[in-house]
């Protein structure tokens, strides 16, 4: 089965974007299946439902699931994964002889359903993503943050490798970069508003695109953002 | 607990009434940022509030709009006497008393800004959020941030993309190969 599950924090980053019109289409385009777990589902609906700030945006969210483009993905082996896991990625940093529970249980559940369904991983987030890209990198800032020396625990770091590997990582602004790309975004472009601005309008719709989700929270850099920037095709 | 965080907490609660009582606005924002690493490794309650509390009072203190009001100086005094109470009861180990004296002053501070309508409002609130993205920052992730500190990961989302958290930070693989595994999922 093609998938792509969908962490709350790339969610998030694309519902503040008012992007989030453009996921039925992208899964059509995808020919694929949109998976959350049911623990995305509470912070990404029940409780910001609860709330007046982001009440709109978990409504918005909530009519995807409605129509089926968003799916939750339920399942008894993957709670019980995740915990232990969790468990794990916390016991693998420490610093001062005490350990740094550094994830969340349900970051990790997306992460545990991405590798069972050996599919690609959607999440904004730093943490979780370098925990599975390059786990040295991450002592290296927390070292540089904390001023103190971090111990890896390789048998832990081992034991969570085997247990998630090669799960495929991509972030808010490669999906929405492929959406421009495919011409999703093309319904901004209307050939009128040349007559308003004289801007490169594809150019600055891009560049507004990868901005507008880093500065809601996606974590990419300057230099990633001028990297796409200057890809073949754009 | 700790010696190390005891020592931290010791520090920053006698420092800010210092700080307090010299007007010294600078010193206590500086004082607000001194538990974060505790936080990080230890993730325990008390230094995670401190660092609230020191950071929301910066907030109040570095606003003259508040200082001008009526409520003022009684705010100011209960302040005074919660961080001393605070104090001599973390120095004689009663952390239930503590911890009492912790409470008042998150609640002193909410009814103190609640008297300022809709000029100030939820400063304990923001400074959670201002906080916990010192812990992002420092390596925890956004999940276990919000976990720690009660805070949506809305609102801590909306906070760190303008906070440059992971601008100059190594990357663990490159802008070309992430695009490359983002174009594969649509072939």
């Amino acid at each position: 089965m093609k998938a792509m599950v969908i962490d709350s924090s790339s969610l998030i980053s694309i519902s503040l974007n008012d992007l989030l019109w453009t996921l039925p289409i992208l899964k059509e385009k995808f020919n694929g299946e949109m998976f959350i777990t049911e623990s995305v589902k509470n912070e990404i609906i029940n409780v910001p439902i609860k709330s007046k700030r982001f009440k709109l945006e978990a409504m918005q969210i909530l009519s995807l699931l409605g129509k089926g483009t968003i799916k939750i993905y339920k399942n008894d082996e993957l709670r019980a994964k995740a915990d232990r896991i969790t468990e794990l990625i916390n016991s693998i940093y420490s610093a001062n002889d005490h350990y740094i529970k550094i994830v969340q249980k349900a970051e990790i559940e997306s992460l545990i359903l991405s590798s069972m369904l050996d599919c690609t991983f959607v999440v904004d987030e730093r943490t979780t993503r370098l925990v599975v890209e390059d786990p040295k990198i991450m002592a290296k800032i927390l070292s540089e943050k904390l001023h103190t020396e971090i111990r890896v625990n390789e048998k832990n770091l081992n034991m969570f490798r085997m247990e998630v590997h090669n799960v495929p990582i991509i972030r808010s602004v490669e999906l929405m970069t492929i959406a421009y790309k495919l011409g999703v975004m093309n319904a901004y472009l209307n050939p009128a508003t040349s007559k308003i601005i004289s801007i490169d309008l594809k150019k600055t719709l891009l560049d507004g695109l990868l901005w507008g989700l880093r500065l809601r929270g996606c974590s990419v850099s300057t230099e990633e953002i001028n990297g796409i920037m200057t890809l073949n095709g754009f | 607990m700790k010696e190390a965080i005891r020592k931290d907490i010791l520090d920053i609660l006698r420092d800010s009434i210092r700080a307090i009582k010299r007007d010294d606005i600078v010193r206590l924002r500086e004082l607000s940022d001194h538990t974060l690493h505790s936080s990080t490794i230890y993730q325990d309650e008390e230094s995670t509030a401190i660092a609230v509390i020191v950071y929301s009072l910066f907030k109040i203190y570095e606003k003259n709009l508040m200082q001008a009001s009526k409520e003022w100086l009684q705010f100011n005094d209960a302040i005074i006497k919660l961080l001393d109470s605070a104090y001599n009861s973390f120095i004689r180990a009663e952390i239930a008393q503590y911890r009492i004296a912790i409470k008042k002053i998150f609640e002193t501070i909410s009814k103190f800004e609640k008297s300022f309508g809709k000029f100030v409002t939820e400063v304990v609130e923001q400074s959670k959020i201002k906080k916990g993205s010192k812990l992002v920052e420092h390596g925890l992730s956004i999940g276990r941030t919000a976990e720690l500190l009660g805070v949506s990961r809305w609102d801590l989302m909306s906070y760190l993309g303008i906070s440059n958290y992971a601008e100059n930070e190594p990357r663990s693989i490159s802008i070309k190969e992430r695009m490359k595994i983002a174009e594969r999922l649509f072939k």
